[in-house]
């Protein structure tokens, strides 16, 4: 029968300066890491292998409010794409009036908060387009 | 008399460490307190985060003093008393550079401009007690050989900050995660984790003594380092408010990004701190 490879004995020459610091918290942190690396590694290999599309810019009106002589619509921003969409140029139409924003980033399966400012309550007549973005 | 004398010698050699606190704090605070963004986060960033922030930042800054003050303290409340002193030297540094650069000047509220030093005066402070060995001469052997497993990945920690830090806040670690594809990302992640271990056995850390065997090494170092990086690299991400809004492949390109100047700083944190 070969020799297997057994636990050292407690006279281990490299550990005679220093009292052995304690084996499981060196293993649990080792296997953190390795929990943390696969588990960013699966993350991007799932997303490597489902389709990317295109940046798909859903809007929806969350709610309004008066503020300071105008009335405030808070809108969400929804990037229902694969891919990142950079400056998105949000557009709001009410009547005659238009107000706009620029987002600076709306990441892939992301979500940013838009607020335009009209002068009168722009619930139920909102009218909400996405003008165009850069590809980062 | 000579007792006189004595005490004057130890406050002229308080004065040098302090003047090396202030010159570190200037070496590592200059890149964020001329970063734009920062300046910015003065004004948008959570005030819950904020606090939170400078509270974890206690205990980080604490075992620097205790790792590498800038005066040789090797006690508790001795440690605890250079955490202070740093932190005004720190605070001292940010308000004259930050008013010298004209940052305050149209600062409406006391409210922001308390934020953006608040924010300053960590990374100004951990360079404050980094000082002894950034331009101090006494650099003593049996410094280097006292930390143990927990005091190493606590260093790795500190180092992955001291790198991490200066690059979060600005756009280019953000847009970068969004042009990356999933091979780059991957990639990066193995190269990071390359040059982090090619570095700690260069390094010498305790790891290449005491752990003979290199899968062990790269694993109880390495790997553990790397899996603190990223954690490290998740709560800077988090207090800048960059993962918001974030899905998680996205979040995870955005740690795997700021994870590879984590991983360098804390890999070299042996040669920094």
């Amino acid at each position: 029968m070969t020799r297997k490879p057994s636990r050292p004995p407690a006279s281990k020459p490299t550990s005679t300066s220093k009292a052995p610091d304690p084996p499981w918290l060196a293993w649990a942190m080792g296997g953190l890491g390795i929990v943390l690396v696969l588990g960013c590694l699966g993350v991007i290999l799932w997303r490597a292998m489902s389709e990317v599309e295109d940046p798909d810019v859903q809007l929806r009106l969350i709610e309004t409010r008066p503020s300071q002589g105008q009335w405030l619509a808070e809108i969400e921003a929804r990037n229902l794409g694969g891919e990142t969409a950079a400056e998105v140029e949000i557009e709001g139409r009410l009547g005659d009036e238009t107000a706009s924003a620029l987002v600076d980033y709306l990441p892939a399966s992301g979500r940013r908060t838009v607020i335009l400012g009209f002068s009168e309550n722009p619930e139920g007549r909102l009218e909400m387009r996405t003008r165009g973005w850069i590809e980062p | 008399m000579t007792q006189a004398l004595l005490q004057d010698r130890a406050s002229l050699a308080y004065a040098r460490d302090l003047g090396r606190a202030f010159g570190g704090a200037l070496l590592f605070g200059l890149p964020l307190l001329m970063t734009m963004e920062m300046w910015n986060y003065g004004l948008t960033l959570d005030g819950t985060r904020l606090a939170i922030f400078l509270l974890t930042s206690l205990p980080l800054l604490f075992g620097l003093a205790h790792f590498a003050g800038f005066t040789p303290a090797r006690s508790v409340s001795l440690a605890a008393l250079e955490v202070f002193a740093a932190l005004a030297v720190g605070f001292v540094s940010v308000c004259i550079l930050l008013a010298l650069l004209g940052v305050f000047q149209d600062v409406a509220s006391p409210g922001v401009t308390a934020g953006q030093v608040a924010l300053q005066v960590v990374p100004a402070a951990m360079g404050a007690l980094l000082a002894r060995r950034q331009f101090g001469t006494d650099r003593t052997s049996e410094d280097e050989g006292e930390a143990r497993y927990p005091g190493e990945l606590f260093l790795m920690v500190a180092g992955a900050l001291f790198l991490a830090l200066n690059i979060a806040p600005t756009e280019e670690a953000r847009l970068i995660s969004y042009m990356m594809g999933p091979w780059q990302a991957i990639a990066l992640m193995v190269l990071s984790l390359g040059l982090m271990h090619t570095i700690v056995y260069m390094a010498g850390f305790a790891g290449q003594e005491e752990q003979g065997h290199p899968v062990s090494a790269f694993i109880h170092f390495t790997l553990a380092g790397y899996g603190l990086v990223l954690l490290t690299c998740a709560f800077i991400l988090w207090l800048f408010g960059a993962l918001d809004g974030h899905s998680l492949p996205a979040t995870v390109d955005a740690l795997i990004v700021l994870g590879f100047p984590g991983a360098i700083g804390a890999a070299s944190a042996r040669l920094l701190i």
